[in-house]
């Protein structure tokens, strides 16, 4: 099957005269984005999305370091770690910058409640980045939120211990966002022109990631011909177990199509190997004028069909811009691994009850929960949602253990464990109380 | 140390979870004590009752300290220190002495020899060391029931001890905060188990003959003591207190800040459930840093989040107790104090789990500056000022229970 004609995509032209009316009902409810910056590259790359003049999501600046968070553009920030740091920075220890986010775990929280989708920005190899960004991207999961961090690795000139912490880094980043681009800036500087000056070397990581956010930005938000809308990300990226790709291409001219697909399949993060066709799920998002044609598309899309695999799971949206006549963009999301499906029935190792469940209750008690009642579902799966049995879904889990988020007030003391019971973890939680409609 | 300039004033420190205390008393002419002042700071870098963060709780500690010399014109040289923490354990121990002199008469030196003897019993595991040795009852020469066997006669003694013991690392991580600069340096007299402070402070000698037990529920640790017949039976700490409560509610509700968690829990928080409060709800303005937003609660869940963590801690406790089968010589009842005392519904909440009354303790029992002192928080506090008074008053034979503490944590007080 041609994933072309699967889309069963209707004449751009014939479309144009009809009123451009969206197959699909547009997304009900607007996506709300968060875009964190965390550490100096990741503050740098926000500051790229104000200079850019991207105004269309929430952005928040997060450092241990007070004078390089004074002197970012972003409005909202947060400084992490003030106790432990004094405003000085994490000194390159991701240990600190990690124990500088659970400090302030519920401020964070505070900032990145209520958005669907939300960003995390951070350079690897540093402190402040490597140690808080996991941390966010977990308080952000948490929170409901579906997380897609963007992270860089640094140069190899920088020397092996900054990529070991890197490479640390990452894992972590991975067990705690839902899925993360990486992309070595190693890679970047070589798509950069000869001209680049030494200060200007992290000027295409901060582009990369800037455009990665308004790329998705638009696909999301842009109603096309066919939509390409939340869930649709979701199903590629929500706990992505493997590699996720990304990139995109623009094209004007005749030679559009040709230059589009060259930057979207020849982005630093697919050029290299055969990842696109070992990709398992593919979002693949074109905007394009009205001018477009019917052969051009099929061309476009065939083009791009011979970089996948045979069993790919592909969905495609079309926007069609007015502003984009004789102008084309294609970007393309893909994940090699499964994506890990949250609904599935968590395989957890029984627990043992605590003891006290089965005690008769006493006047003044709680009263007994229903086991299998459809509260006690919805309480099950908040709290998988929550991430609090989601422990034995996630393929590595060495880092950041899932209940640290929660716990700063007991952060760097003994657990305070009873017969083999955590009792740092809340009772009502372990005693499987469920507090409705909260 | 010079023992020449006894300092007249006795100065107790809690370094609390929550909140660093200070209370100065003075030993009057009579043996009695009067409090003169006291000092409160909200501490910083304690978690559970222990000093985890050695840099952020010297600061405070010591400006606790300067903010109490200023305050009560005074200059704090030696202070009397609690400690507490969940690693902290008891156990009672018998130990024997064979009566030296020829004439059978139990001298002091004989009494000394079976406590060492009771504390040697106790099976150290590395690195823990004792905190008290707490003198119960004496036997002579297998005759039970002695308080004081000195100038007895017999030819075997027997002692009953009650050892306190904890990891001596995790009590120097709290002492290294009191010289962290020279200046400001103060010198411990005696380091004193928080919760044998609290019932120093909130029991009469009536409470402890009858038989009763007390819970210091803080922020940090629950500290609890038994006593029976007078004696102190059992010990122990449970690191579970109001920073719990606080983390629960903050998760139960979604909060987004401890801050307000708190708050809820001080002006809506009961940790008994009334049927009445069904459907009753709550507006708590939720959010300081994103626009204000208001939402609202149901009352129950407040209540049922705090009821569940409460019953928690009170049956474990009640289990340890009881398993000693200490029950049936409580006849008092159980006493409440710690700043989570003040939560309402805890009175009830005790009542029904231990099936003893229960009240709510502050202390009591002192002259001077009395309302300041009568806080559930500073039972601490002011039970240090009361064991002070008392090894002053035993401090003729500096064999007290502070020589066996500075001899056996191979300190100088
Ligand atoms: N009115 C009140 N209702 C409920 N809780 C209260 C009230 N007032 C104070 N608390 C709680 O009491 C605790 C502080 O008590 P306290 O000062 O005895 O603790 P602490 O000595 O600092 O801690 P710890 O002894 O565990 O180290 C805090 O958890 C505080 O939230
Ligand atoms: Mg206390």
């Amino acid at each position: 099957m041609t994933p072309f004609m699967s889309t069963n995509s209707p004449s751009p032209q014939k479309n144009e005269k009809s009123g451009a009316a969206p197959r699909r009902a547009p997304i009900e409810k607007k996506v709300r984005i968060k875009v964190v910056g965390v550490g100096g590259a990741g503050v740098n790359a926000i500051d790229r999305l104000v200079l850019d003049g991207f105004d269309e999501v929430s952005l928040l600046a997060v450092n241990t370091d007070a004078q390089a968070l004074a002197s970012s553009v972003v409005t909202e920030k947060l400084q992490i770690g003030e106790n432990l740091t004094y405003g000085l920075g994490a000194g390159g220890d991701p240990q600190i910058g990690r124990f500088a986010a659970m400090e302030d775990i519920e401020q964070i929280r505070d900032f990145v409640e209520g958005y669907d989708l939300v960003f995390v920005a951070a350079g690897m190899g540093g402190g402040t980045g490597t140690g808080a960004g996991p941390v966010i991207a977990r308080v952000a999961r948490e929170e409901g939120a579906l997380v897609l961090a963007l992270v860089t690795l640094p140069f190899t000139h920088e020397g092996k211990r900054r990529m070991e912490i890197a490479d640390d880094g990452m894992q972590t980043m991975r067990d705690s966002a839902d899925a993360v681009i990486c992309i070595a800036n190693d890679k970047l500087l070589a798509l950069a022109d000869e001209e680049t000056s030494v200060l200007d070397a992290f000027r295409p990581t901060d582009e990369f990631l800037s455009n990665g956010v308004r790329k998705i930005w638009q696909m999301l938000t842009r109603t096309g011909l066919i939509n390409i809308d939340f869930a649709d990300l979701c199903s590629v990226l929500r706990r992505q177990s493997g590699e996720t790709l990304f990139g995109f291409g623009e094209g004007q001219g005749d030679k559009k199509v040709e230059m589009a697909l060259q930057g979207a399949l020849s982005s630093p993060l697919l050029n290299d190997s055969d990842v696109l066709a070992k990709s398992e799920s593919v979002l693949i998002g074109v905007t394009h004028g009205p001018d477009f044609t019917m052969p051009q598309l099929k061309k476009l899309f065939d083009r791009m069909h011979e970089q996948l695999g045979a069993k790919v799971a592909c969905k495609q949206g079309i926007v069609v811009d007015e502003n984009f006549r004789d102008r084309l963009t294609v970007v393309v999301i893909a994940s090699t691994g499964e994506a890990i499906v949250t609904e599935k029935p968590s395989v957890r190792p029984t627990k043992k009850q605590p003891e006290t469940t089965k005690q008769a209750p006493a006047r003044g008690q709680a009263p007994p929960i229903v086991e299998g009642s459809p509260e006690e579902q919805t309480l099950r799966k908040g709290l998988r949602r929550k991430g609090v049995a989601e422990v034995v879904d996630q393929p590595k889990q060495e880092t950041l253990k899932l209940d640290d988020t929660t716990l700063g007030l007991f952060e760097r003391v003994e657990r305070t464990v009873v017969n083999g019971e955590d009792l740092d973890r809340p009772t009502f939680i372990r005693r499987g109380i469920v507090l409705k409609n909260i | 140390m010079i023992f020449s300039r006894k300092p007249p004033l006795i100065v107790g420190l809690d370094i609390g979870t929550s909140a660093i205390k200070i209370a100065v008393g003075e030993r009057r002419a009579d043996g009695g004590l009067s409090l003169m002042g006291s000092h409160r700071v909200e501490s910083r870098g304690v978690r559970k009752g222990e000093v985890v963060h050695h840099a952020e709780a010297s600061a405070c500690i010591m400006q606790a300290v300067q903010e109490a010399e200023e305050a009560l014109n005074m200059e704090i040289g030696e202070i009397e220190l609690a400690l507490t923490g969940g690693h902290i354990d008891s156990a009672n121990q018998r130990g024997t002495a064979t009566v030296s002199s020829e004439t059978h008469e139990i001298s002091e030196e004989d009494v000394e020899e079976a406590v060492t003897n009771a504390r040697a019993g106790v099976l150290l595991a590395d690195g823990k060391v004792v905190l008290h040795v707490v003198r119960q009852q004496f036997y002579i020469d297998g005759k039970d029931g002695v308080a004081n066997p000195v100038g007895l006669l017999g030819s075997r003694l027997e002692a009953d001890a009650h050892c306190i013991y904890g990891i001596g690392t995790r009590f120097q991580n709290t002492l290294n905060c009191l010289h962290e600069r020279r200046e400001t340096s103060v010198d411990v007299n005696n380091w004193v188990f928080s919760g044998l402070a609290s019932s120093l402070a909130i029991l009469d000698r009536h409470d402890k003959e009858l038989g009763s037990i007390v819970l210091d529920i803080g922020a940090g640790t629950t500290d609890y003591v038994v006593y029976a017949k007078g004696m102190i039976r059992q010990t122990g700490v449970l690191a579970i207190g109001g920073d719990h409560l606080t983390n629960d509610l903050l998760l139960g509700l979604k909060l987004q800040s401890r801050r307000r968690a708190e708050a809820i829990i001080r002006e809506h928080g009961s940790v008994w459930l009334d049927p009445t409060v069904r459907g009753k709800t709550v507006k708590v303005k939720t959010s300081d840093l994103l626009a204000d937003r208001e939402r609202t609660f149901q009352l129950e869940h407040i209540h049922v989040v705090l009821n569940a963590r409460m019953d928690e801690m009170l049956r474990i406790i009640r289990d340890r107790v009881f398993s000693q089968g200490l029950n049936d010589l409580v006849g008092a009842g159980v006493f409440l104090t710690g700043g989570c005392a003040r939560l309402p519904g805890l009175v009830e909440l005790t009542q029904s789990i231990f099936e003893m009354p229960a009240t709510l303790a502050a202390p009591q029992g002192f002259d001077g500056q009395v309302e300041q002192f009568a806080e559930p928080e500073m039972s601490t506090v002011v039970g240090l000022v009361k064991y002070g008074q008392i090894k002053r008053g035993e401090a003729h034979s500096q064999r007290g229970i502070g020589a066996y503490v500075r001899r056996f944590l191979g300190m100088a007080g």
